[in-house]
């Protein structure tokens, strides 16, 4: 019963900024204006709601929800609560895929950056099902992932520095730097099959998360088949992230904070803080974008900048308060 | 009769070094039997490899006669239980939850009735509720661990008192 409040009253507030974010943006509507959207969907008001606000606000609740839901299985898994899909280096893989398909000059082809994205974030996420099977410990696949995460970091950085075209090096660079701004419906859809399937391997795992609360020797022994639940878990959360960064960038710390706003009301259950971190996700990165969008800028703010001049010192205060806890 | 827990010739490798060198153990049902040895002996190293959790290089393992690295999870499961030494609890989850986790295959009602049941057993029903790392020190220590170990039990000793090699590394005098 507190599960389903919880996520009803998430729900809620969802519903409540998605009218935020339709009713907010670059141009001020009048109540006539928006009265004209409503009947009218193809009148100029109409276009601003319907075709740029709605499907920019639906592009920041997915991707929100699954860089939440992603960060969650990540944190259940290595029972580390500053795990995130970043650490285990599925971001900056996808980062790399992205940026390596707009060095070759692909930018303009329809899909083929964000296809790129995705594809990197696979290879990542099958590298660390890979290394899941085989080394047990939760450190190691944090080790793992730093280590990937620096690797793709380093061979993006490596396209900066080889890339002759000051052109290409801006627009790779505006991609990393993440937004859902332009969107359309068919970029949403296309990203809702990886992410569903993602979300699907993250449920099928959400009891082997929860066992993996005693440690992994009794994790093993409970009669739960681990290997196939952690490799579910893996790809889960590397699907979720991989099609999160190919439709908007990379946005940080979405999925690091997500989990902590709902851990307490989830009981601190890692199968039972799943739904409620997508949809904290999806609040989360609404929010951000309203404040890209708000905020008066000459430059729209990018929603990865967003994130992280807010989500870091936010970040910096849950690790404070939880180091707190530690200690007593 | 079949004994509960056969290790023959088990050679374990950690790296280079070599653990556990052709080790035997047999231990027939009902048997309690305790692992004597100095610190780094290869006792825990021993009972790892009866449970199928270290590699064997060498050797075999049998539980209730059927090789352990051909029993599925759950048939594992219900021979036998581990206790291991490492316990840190990953999230502060409430008591009956722990608990619970000893039936991982039982409908969640059902685990949490029997959870409750035997959290009563040892005395804990008022910390039921707790989250288990808010819990001192004392309260964690000596009530709960017992809950905590009787508690993972469960499924075997439900399905038929298999219960020969609990603790064993851990409880070696």
């Amino acid at each position: 019963m507190r599960d389903l409040a919880l996520n009803l009253a998430l729900l809620a507030i969802l519903v409540a900024l998605a009218a935020a974010g339709i009713a907010f943006g670059e141009t001020t509507l009048t109540h006539a204006q928006v009265a004209q959207a409503f009947a009218d969907p193809h009148s100029g008001p109409g276009e601003v709601l319907w075709a740029i606000r709605a499907p920019r606000t639906a592009a920041a609740a997915v991707v929100g929800a699954a860089l939440g839901l992603a960060g969650a299985v990540m944190q259940g898994l290595l029972r580390n609560p500053l795990a995130d899909p970043g650490v285990l280096g599925v971001s900056a893989g996808a980062g790399l895929g992205a940026a390596l398909a707009i060095t070759l000059g692909l930018g303009a082809t329809a899909g083929a950056v964000e296809g790129a994205a995705l594809v990197a974030a696979l290879a990542v996420g099958a590298l660390l099902t890979l290394l899941a099977a085989r080394f047990r410990e939760p450190e190691t696949l944090i080790l793992f992932g730093v280590a990937l995460s620096s690797f793709g970091g380093a061979i993006t950085s490596l396209t900066f520095n080889l890339s002759p075209s000051p052109v290409t090096l801006s627009e790779v660079f505006n991609w990393l730097l993440g937004s859902v701004a332009n969107r359309d419906w068919s970029d949403i859809g296309r990203e809702l099959v990886p992410m569903a399937i993602g979300a699907g391997l993250a449920a099928y795992a959400a009891r082997g998360l929860v066992m993996l609360s005693l440690g992994e020797e009794t994790a093993q022994l409970s009669g739960l088949p681990m290997m196939r639940l952690r490799a579910a878990a893996v790809a889960g959360a590397s699907l979720l992230t991989g099609a999160a960064v190919a439709m908007a960038g990379i946005v940080g710390f979405v999925g690091l904070a997500a989990p902590h706003l709902v851990r307490a009301g989830a009981g601190a259950d890692p199968g039972r803080v799943l739904l409620p971190s997508a949809l904290s996700g999806a609040a989360l990165l609404m929010l951000a974008d309203l404040a890209a969008r708000v905020i008066p800028t000459d430059l729209e703010l990018k929603l990865g900048v967003v994130t992280a001049l807010f989500g870091a010192p936010l970040f910096a205060l849950i690790a404070w308060r939880a180091a707190r806890s530690w200690r007593g | 009769m079949t004994a509960a827990l056969a290790i023959t010739g088990a050679t374990v490798r950690r790296g280079r070094q070599v653990v556990l060198e052709a080790a035997d153990l047999v231990v027939q049902p009902g048997e309690v039997v305790g692992v004597v040895g100095a610190n780094g002996a290869g006792k825990t190293t021993l009972l790892r490899a009866g449970l199928g959790l270290a590699h064997l290089e060498q050797g075999k393992a049998e539980l209730a006669g059927r090789d352990v690295g051909h029993l599925s999870e759950a048939e594992r499961a219900a021979l036998v239980a581990y206790l291991p030494q490492e316990r840190r609890v990953g999230w502060n989850l409430p008591a009956w939850r722990v608990a619970s986790l000893g039936a991982p295959n039982a409908a969640p009602k059902e685990a949490r009735a029997r959870a409750r049941q035997a959290l009563a057993r040892v005395g804990l029903t008022a910390l039921e509720d707790r989250g288990v790392l808010d819990m001192s020190g004392g309260e964690r220590e000596h009530p709960f661990r017992e809950a905590h170990d009787g508690l993972l039990v469960q499924p075997a000793a439900a399905r038929g008192d298999h219960r020969p090699v609990r603790g064993l590394g851990d409880r070696a005098v």
